[in-house]
């Protein structure tokens, strides 16, 4: 079997198919007749069988890398533009706190000692950013 | 240059727990029956589609001077090519289904040359000189031959599918390309030995092209109902 499945990886599976083939047509199998034939046909078959369907599975496959991501960034880092320009229109207070918490990383203790406010503050603050954040680029999308 | 698989080692403990799962799947196999050969299969179907076609002549009544057209060479021949065609396919059908026992290539030469065999006679042999041959028209006119062909190779075909589909075929649709030139061109025999109609263009329209669009439908079934034993 390893002759013909070129992909290491792919053996235990293929071998794995194999097996529960040779289960499934064990009745087809004559005790009279030489047991070798029909034991390779039904492996060289299995084999065959997991290839094309290996074929046909990695022709659909899309690698990860091309997949789109969920938010598009530039390659200098910054945000897309039109989530930067709907950032930019937020009232200071919440746009200060959506920069600093998803902008900069920091946690909400830091966000809030750099404030000057409660850590409570500092979370309906962001909140309220991230709702108005999203009806804007909702309306934009439509 | 010879290249290597390298594939993990399963480790001892790995080995173990395999080793019980197979046994334990052994355990639970319940004990299945075997097929019967290739020839038994094969037998069993001749002589059930003896029966099939028997009680189709029985209903349609052979031909009123089927002696004095037997007596001729060429009726013979295309009959005695048209069965023996018939009795290959269904071999082949039978044997490409059961792992271990497919026919060699020259089987299927030999299987191939019979086919064209049976559709050259007719043109060979029962051609009326200097007439033209309307494919469509002869067709028609023949519509009802067409149909018994129909009528009469289905149940043949469901009894062969019926066995087929008890085997494991690993060519689903090739398996059912050749059950149902076999049980189609038993079809033609029979409407031929009814049908006083030994024209060429006849045979050909009415008995010989509604096996041939038959198949095609047989090959599109049997690709799902010879694939099921794998579900």
């Amino acid at each position: 079997m390893r002759r013909r499945v070129f992909n290491p990886e792919l053996v235990p599976d293929i071998y794995q198919e194999v097996l529960l083939t040779l289960h499934k047509a064990r009745h087809t199998y004559e005790p009279s007749r030489p047991l070798g034939p029909w034991l390779f046909t039904v492996a060289r078959n299995s084999v065959l069988d997991a290839l094309r369907k290996g074929r046909k599975f990695a022709e659909r496959e899309v690698p990860s890398e091309n997949l789109p991501e969920t938010i598009r960034m530039e390659v200098d880092g910054s945000l897309d533009d039109q989530l930067y320009a709907a950032l930019q229109t937020l009232p200071d207070l919440n746009r200060q706190a959506v920069e600093l918490l998803k902008l900069r990383g920091l946690s909400l203790e830091e966000a809030a000692k750099q404030l000057g406010v409660s850590v409570s503050a500092v979370k309906v603050r962001a909140h309220r950013g991230y709702e108005q954040l999203r009806k804007l680029m909702l309306e934009k999308k439509k | 240059m010879k290249r290597k698989a390298t594939v993990p080692m399963r480790s001892k403990g790995m080995a173990h727990v395999h080793g019980q799962l197979v046994d334990r799947i052994v355990s639970d196999a319940p004990p299945v029956k075997p097929v019967t050969s290739v020839f038994n299969q094969w037998l069993l179907w001749l002589i059930l589609s003896a029966v099939v076609m028997g009680l189709w002549l029985w209903n349609l009544h052979i031909q009123a001077n089927a002696g004095q057209v037997l007596s001729h060479m060429p009726p013979r021949a295309f009959l005695l090519t048209a069965y023996l065609g018939a009795a290959l396919a269904a071999w082949e059908a039978i044997s490409s289904s059961l792992p271990g026992r497919q026919m060699g290539k020259g089987y299927l030469v030999f299987s191939l040359l019979v086919m064209l065999a049976i559709l050259c006679i007719p043109f060979l042999l029962f051609y009326p000189a200097g007439q033209s041959y309307d494919v469509w028209g002869s067709f028609i006119g023949g519509i009802e031959c067409a149909q018994h062909v129909v009528l009469v190779g289905v149940l043949p075909w469901v009894l062969l599918g019926w066995r087929l589909s008890r085997n494991a075929s690993f060519r689903p649709s090739w398996t059912g390309a050749w059950s149902g030139v076999s049980a189609f061109l038993l079809g033609t025999v029979t409407v031929q030995l009814h049908c006083p109609g030994w024209d060429a263009r006849h045979m050909v329209s009415a008995h010989l092209l509604p096996a041939v669009f038959l198949i095609f439908f047989t090959t599109f079934i049997g690709s799902f109902w010879f694939a099921r034993w794998r579900k």
